[in-house]
């Protein structure tokens, strides 16, 4: 009995082992072990490239702790030019039920994998990717047969090291990368085989020690959020964490200039009690706001700030209801502005409307940063009501409410009932709402920076309950001095629209169509919706984003630049269909076009995609000779000219072609009078009567375009006379031209009768009759000289008389 | 005879009664301020001291013992806790929580002959801050006599 006993533990035993998964990979020909961390998983996505709708999808179970767009194959020679893994997302997932798989059945999950820990105990994601060196360039071979067997793909082989070819796998591949790696390595055929592993310095976006806690920057569900409900730093960052030459003026109760982590101050400061420098601290407020803003980050410190590297300007004022307290605001921004603020952030209120406020507010919207404008923000208030004063006070004023971390508007449970993290019972009611809220941003228990020791909110240097629209408008500081990082010539009117038309629409909200708000739909309670970091930050830097090359695309090479490109972000280039790609490379596209006949419109665009956004520049370009000039004239086209005048002809914007490069030529009754080659115009003379005719052709760099040829009519009076020899009479018909004259051509003319001695004996009035009789009675016989004036144009004709 | 020794009785306990009465009500009217100690008055420029959060309730404790301390209060801050002498010292300590932001502007602790007052005052600003709880503590010295101690808390707008 007793060994019966024995034998079944034995076995049991044995099962247990073995049903164990083993995860280890292949190093130096030796096994690395690895533990499963069941709590996260790497995914590869595609069509999903936003946080928020990758959260929607995933439900409730899970939350997505990191998403990112990334091309795989950039630094390596394509195998397969048609390769699925360009350009699609891999995302970090968390989950506290381990159990639960079945988001992994999503169509836009195309792989996943778990995580495991290794002897450190550091997380270490597995993704989609795995490395195998081949023993010789033949062994390529193999290496197609047995991808092809496993279902991985070859995405190609590295630009240094050609025998090491990097491979991917999908949900239909025998395994998942480590296992495929193992898999490839044991057959014995390759000189390795690794699976990529990712170590923890890749998940998370800084090291600051508060970082998990600041769901306002990355809401990954910590106490109960919503992932995504965050205003999508870690992207943002990816582009700029802020210049030196960006600075964020506090108007407050003064930062704490040697706070540990508040290193990047202004050495330019202003108390506006004394009137002098530096600031003083008369509050804990101002060091909180300043934190939100300014915190240095990835300093293995408390928290980090929105934009660390740029400048916080410390202006202090008691904000208390104390006499001339708001003349010294006043004076707080005027300094701000007039010292080299480009943001000055406000996280304060006034029961009272002041003027010199607004005209300290307007000073700056209008005077600062050299005439570009600070960006202006202000909390909205807290008393759940209309849009406290200032913020309310200006259009240009951004207006910032709070929002919770879970997307509603930010307030007490009793105001805010669905609130999954409201103010405390004992806190003001709400953040305010209505006509002049512009957006909203985190504004709960929100984790920053605290006066040190137990002066300030908490006892130590930070404090985790941060609350307030005063929390929720230094956000907008913050995101509005990174996006003068990438873009200083923004002005303070084109930041605030790219942050209202960049925010997210969070919540179950009524955003709509709203008169007077122009910058996409709008809610009463959150305005355009909670910022978003990274969009704004990469519109921003769209906006010095631009395409160089030539205007004009011949038979040979024409290469095109894309100039201030964003880091962290895939380019695609394309040409349009009369144009044929030659090479490209990431930031220069060269293509040529098929014949210089082409003599069409067509274009080079490249997208530039960013976890961000992503953009399209296109620059239009001629392809082949020039078309056929296209001419007008000043005025209507002229096609009588009066003999003896002038007249210009111009060339307006030929297609694909200078004007300056029209060749002109004339024949007939006209000539060219200022020159015939690179102008585009010319003048020309009527020098007789009849048809002229010019012509007009343009070059450019592919050759010349066909030529134009237009004509003109020097008209005339057609006269005649009957009888001759006359007696009595001779009648005159005068027969005007019969082409449109537009009135460049005499409409009268005069008839002259001269004897043999030169004397006039006969002189008509200014007439248009088509026959005029004139009596010859008097006139002694002998011979006579008619002559007929219109305008420039004279005609002679010899009349005889007999009597 | 029990019943005039009942009256007597009775009748001096009202003349006691009301001549104590009497007594108190004049002395209610003198109040002295008297020094306020702070944690870092007793050697410990570092120190600074808090309700544990478990005891944070927007009133207050008054602490006159050792083991009393070490139950309600923690040292948030500080290298070298001081030792308090709570034969000579009694501590208040107490937090209140106000809606939107402000600071404690003055504190001062008055007694007379039967209470002991320590004022708080506490006024308003224009922060947005949602809320804010303010932590206060004041070391008084112990009254020779028994008298009754409260906490006044006054906020201006």
């Amino acid at each position: 009995m007793k060994k019966t006993t024995i034998i079944i533990l034995f076995i049991i035993s044995i099962l247990f082992v073995y049903g164990q998964k083993e995860y280890y990979y292949w190093y130096k020909g030796e096994k690395v072990y690895l533990k499963e961390n069941k709590d996260k998983r790497f995914v590869l996505l595609k069509n999903i490239e936003s946080e928020y709708i990758l959260s929607q999808r995933v439900g409730n179970t899970w939350h997505v702790e990191k998403l990112k767009k990334e091309n795989t194959v950039i630094t390596l020679n394509a195998y397969n030019k048609k390769s699925t893994q360009q350009s699609l997302s891999w995302a970090i997932l968390k989950t506290t039920n381990k159990s639960d798989i079945t988001i992994m059945d999503l169509d836009e999950i195309i792989y996943d994998a778990p995580f495991f820990s290794n002897s450190q105990n550091q997380d270490i994601g597995l993704s989609h990717l795995f490395y195998v060196k081949l023993n010789k360039k033949e062994d390529l071979k193999i290496l197609d047969e047995l991808s092809l067997k496993h279902n991985v793909e070859i995405i190609g082989s590295n630009k240094f090291m050609p025998l090491w070819y990097t491979l991917s796998c999908t949900k239909r591949s025998t395994g998942n990368a480590l296992a495929t790696a193992n898999l490839f390595f044991e057959t014995g055929l390759f000189s390795a085989s690794a699976p990529d592993l990712m170590v923890d310095d890749m998940l998370h976006c800084v090291n600051d020690t508060y970082f998990n806690n600041q769901w306002n920057l990355n809401n990954t569900g910590q106490n109960g959020g919503d992932p995504g409900i965050d205003i999508d730093i870690c992207d943002a960052w990816e582009i700029t964490s802020g210049s030196d030459n960006v600075i964020v003026a506090v108007l407050d109760q003064g930062i704490e200039l040697n706070h540990p982590d508040l290193l990047n101050m202004s050495p330019l400061s202003f108390d506006t009690e004394s009137g002098t420098s530096p600031s003083v601290v008369l509050g804990s407020h101002g060091t909180a706001c300043a934190g939100i803003i300014g915190a240095s980050a990835n300093n293995n410190l408390g928290i980090a700030g929105v934009a660390p590297n740029c400048q916080l300007m410390s202006i202090s004022n008691s904000l208390a209801g104390t006499p001339n307290s708001r003349q010294r605001r006043g004076d707080g921004i005027n300094w701000a502005w007039q010292n080299g603020a480009d943001v000055i952030s406000n996280s304060w209120g006034s029961g009272v409307q002041y003027p010199i406020i607004d005209d300290a507010i307007d000073n700056a919207l209008t005077l600062g940063r050299g005439g570009l404008g600070c960006v202006v923000v202000f909390s909205a208030g807290n008393n759940n009501s209309a849009v406290n004063y200032p913020a309310n006070s200006n259009p240009d004023i951004i207006a910032i409410g709070a929002n919770d971390r879970c997307g509603f508007r930010s307030g007490r449970i009793d105001i805010i009932p669905n609130s999954c993290d409201p103010w405390c019972p004992t806190c003001q009611p709400g953040s305010c709402y209505g006509t002049d809220l512009d957006v909203v941003a985190p504004g709960t228990n929100i984790p920053t920076t605290d006066r040190q020791g137990s002066n300030g909110y908490d006892v130590t240097d930070y404090t985790q309950t941060f609350g307030g629209t005063s929390a929720a408008a230094p956000h907008i500081a913050g995101i509005a001095a990174l996006m003068l990082s990438v873009n200083p010539s923004l002005t303070q009117d084109e930041i605030r629209d790219i942050i209202e038309s960049t925010c997210t629409k969070i919540g179950n909200y009524d955003y709509s169509t709203v008169t007077g708000r122009t910058n996409g739909t709008w809610d009463d309670e959150m305005g355009y919706g909670l910022v978003n970091a990274c969009s704004a930050v990469f519109e921003a830097f769209s906006r010095i984003m631009s395409v160089t090359g030539p205007s004009v695309v011949c038979t040979s090479n024409s290469t095109f630049t894309l100039h201030n490109c964003p880091p962290g972000t895939s380019i695609g280039w394309k040409e349009s269909r009369n144009l044929d790609y030659v090479s490209g490379g990431t930031n220069n596209y060269t293509v040529k076009a098929y014949s210089n006949d082409s003599r069409t419109r067509g274009w080079v665009r490249v997208t530039i995609t960013s976890s961000c956004g992503t953009i399209a520049l296109q620059k239009n370009v001629w392809v082949g000779r020039p078309g056929t000039p296209v001419t007008t004239p000043d005025g209507d086209p002229p096609m009588e000219v009066v003999y003896g005048s002038s007249f210009l002809v111009n060339i307006f914007n030929p297609p694909g072609a200078d004007p300056t490069t029209g060749e002109w030529a004339a024949m007939g009754s006209i000539v060219p009078t200022t020159g015939t080659s690179g102008k585009s115009w010319c003048h020309f003379k009527a020098t007789s009567f009849g048809y002229g005719q010019w012509h007009v052709y343009t070059s450019n760099d592919c050759g010349n375009s066909d030529t134009y040829i237009g004509s003109v009519i020097v008209p005339w009076w057609k006269f005649g006379m009957s009888p001759n020899p006359a007696d009595d009479y001779v009648e005159i018909t005068a027969e005007k031209k019969e082409y449109d004259t537009k009135g460049v051509v005499s409409d009268n003319y005069e008839v002259k009768i001269f004897n043999n001695l030169k004397s006039v004996v006969y002189e008509s009035a200014k007439t248009n009759q088509t026959l005029l009789r004139i009596s010859t009675k008097q006139f002694i016989t002998g011979t006579y000289y008619i002559h007929f004036t219109a305008g420039e144009q004279t005609e002679v004709k010899q009349l005889i008389i007999i009597h | 005879m029990k019943t005039i020794k009942k009256i007597i009785l009775l009748c001096g306990i009202i003349v006691l009664t009301a001549f104590s009465c009497e007594k108190e009500k004049e002395d209610a009217d003198d109040l002295e301020p008297i020094e306020i100690k702070k944690i870092t008055d007793f050697g410990c420029d570092d120190c600074s001291i808090i309700l544990k959060p478990e005891y944070v309730n927007n009133g207050y404790y008054m602490i006159d013992s050792e083991n009393d301390f070490n139950k309600y209060v923690k040292y948030a801050t500080g290298e070298n806790i001081p030792s308090i002498d709570f034969e000579k010292y009694f501590l208040l300590i107490g937090t209140k929580s106000i809606e939107g932001g402000g600071s404690i502007t003055d504190e001062k602790a008055e007694e007379n002959n039967i209470e002991i007052i320590h004022t708080i005052t506490i006024t308003r600003d224009d922060t947005h801050i949602a809320g804010i709880t303010l932590k206060y503590h004041a070391f008084l010295e112990k009254p020779i006599k028994e008298k009754a101690v409260r906490v006044e808390i006054i906020i201006e707008p």
